[in-house]
């Protein structure tokens, strides 16, 4: 028995896996946090800056918040974006693979820099790029198509506990937000569907005019339960393949339906592109009669 | 030995993790008899022991892990408690109140967090003033008047720099309209309340 569990954890955590799958997460998860980080230029003067609303010491004291950040330290308020366009240079190697531990940690740094100096306008997208970047680091990612690729002996393989907290990471985003909305009256009464679609900023489109229409409020409650029941049994679903693949087609479907009708900035994208970790391994070998399984 | 060192990683991080995350519903959620989740008993039980950590050296650890690393991680916001109404913040100088409905003209915006027109609303892709709605609705939950305080100074000492800008006063100003699912937002059925929530005086 102690056999057969330590054979699984292994299995689970340490089968060797073709490490193409890490470099286009990480070119994936690098162009969105560029994209991210020049998307924050216009806020940046009055949010981050060292002339920024908030004190240069940071005087946020948030559950949320952490405890140190580079921007805390600088002393003018053109140190200050050098730091963001340095960030943005790093983001930008990361992608390229070039010097991608170094590169890939420094965009880190940044990113956790600018969340504890200014939490307040930031959101889940900010907060996912952050933690899967955290993920990816521990993987060799910067070994194939890479610049730095040119310059060193490739490796093929690579043990796949990096993909795996990418995984569990996933399922614990969708379980928690599932969890949270069984505590919500208006997810749980199917309300909730009819104010985001006529909400000024949440709603792409106004569609306050087709709530008249009894099916479509009745065929809303019965979205909203499904992406409930949906969220909450997603780390059960994707223990089996076949639920996995159900699962994962359901979460496209619905975050497409998100980027058509919601604004939520690039939230629906980054999580499309980290479906990829759900994707089998044997689609990014080469070689796919050789590949090890995921 | 690599194997041992990275299984422990792994099992501690997201220990740590679900620690941290849930420990903030512990006192929300526990003692609520009214919560339809299908395992309440269960939930209840966690969140109890969770909430039990509290003071623990565990929980320090797993706080100083979290800050330390940049870990933090709180998904409620994919599931928002959507509200009623819709809130705006704006920074004016210069308004007046209208005494009929009570609603305040600002006749020299400094800043606005809130840039559509109601009635035809279509945003484009890019979602940039969703930060805008993002940070007053953070604003609005904390309600901490010092940070109302700073952020009126902020556009007192920069927006303008003139003489006149430097003597006058500054108004941080909460806007809110009722949503309703049977007509169009903002329109003329619908409650609209505005709130000065701080000001500055020269």
């Amino acid at each position: 028995m102690l056999n057969f569990i330590s054979c699984t954890w292994d299995r689970f955590l340490f089968v060797r896996i073709d490490i193409k799958q890490y470099a286009f997460l990480r070119i994936g998860i690098g162009f969105l946090i560029t994209l991210y980080l020049i998307n924050l230029l216009p806020y940046y003067s009055v949010h981050y800056s060292f002339n920024a609303w908030l004190s240069p010491m940071g005087d946020l004291d948030l559950y949320h918040s952490g405890s140190w950040s580079i921007l805390f330290w600088l002393q003018s308020q053109t140190q200050s974006w050098y730091f963001l366009y340095s960030a943005i240079a790093c983001s930008m190697l990361y992608t390229l693979g070039a010097a991608t531990k170094i590169s890939g940690c420094c965009t880190l740094i940044a990113l956790i820099s600018l969340w504890n100096k200014n939490p307040l306008l930031l959101d889940g997208d900010d907060a996912i790029l952050r933690v899967m970047l955290f993920f990816l680091l521990f993987s060799p990612s910067g070994r194939v198509l890479s610049i730095d690729a040119f310059f060193r002996l490739q490796t093929r393989h690579s043990p796949v506990w990096p993909l795996r907290m990418m995984q569990i990471q996933f399922a614990f985003v969708y379980f928690v937000s599932g969890w949270v909305k069984f505590h919500s009256p208006e997810w749980l009464d199917g309300s909730v569907l009819q104010t985001v679609l006529i909400h000024p900023e949440y709603s792409r489109f106004n569609l306050s005019a087709w709530m008249s229409y009894e099916w479509l409020v009745k065929l809303l409650g019965v979205i909203s339960g499904l992406i409930m029941w949906w969220e909450l049994l997603f780390p059960l679903l994707c223990l089996q393949r076949h639920a996995r693949f159900i699962c994962v087609i359901f979460g496209i479907i619905f975050h497409l339906g998100l980027l058509l009708m919601m604004n939520l900035r690039e939230f629906s994208i980054i999580m499309l592109v980290l479906y990829m970790v759900f994707i089998p391994n044997r689609y990014f070998c080469s070689n796919r009669s050789s590949s090890s399984q995921n | 030995m690599r194997k041992i060192l990275v299984s422990a990683f792994v099992i501690f991080h997201f220990s740590a993790v679900t620690l941290w995350v849930f420990w903030p519903y512990a006192e929300q959620f526990s003692k609520d008899s009214s919560q339809k989740t299908p395992f309440a008993a269960l939930e209840r039980g966690v969140l109890e022991k969770i909430r039990s950590l509290d003071d623990a050296p565990v929980f320090r650890l797993v706080d100083f892990y979290i800050n330390t690393l940049g870990l933090h991680q709180y998904w409620d916001f994919f599931a928002p408690q959507t509200p009623r109404v819709h809130r705006y913040l704006r920074v004016c100088r210069h308004i007046s109140l209208d005494p009929e409905s009570k609603l305040i003209a600002c006749k020299q915006p400094l800043y606005k967090s809130y840039r559509g027109t109601l009635g035809d609303a279509v945003h484009s892709f890019d979602g940039l003033n969703s930060r805008d709605f993002r940070f007053t609705e953070n604003m609005v939950r904390l309600h901490r008047l010092n940070f109302y305080e700073k952020f009126l100074k902020y556009w007192h000492d920069h927006a303008h720099t003139g003489s006149e800008t430097k003597r006058s006063e500054i108004y941080a100003i909460i806007s809110e309209f009722e949503l309703q699912p049977d007509s169009r937002p903002n329109s003329a059925g619908s409650i609209r309340r505005d709130e000065v929530v701080w000001m500055i005086t020269p």
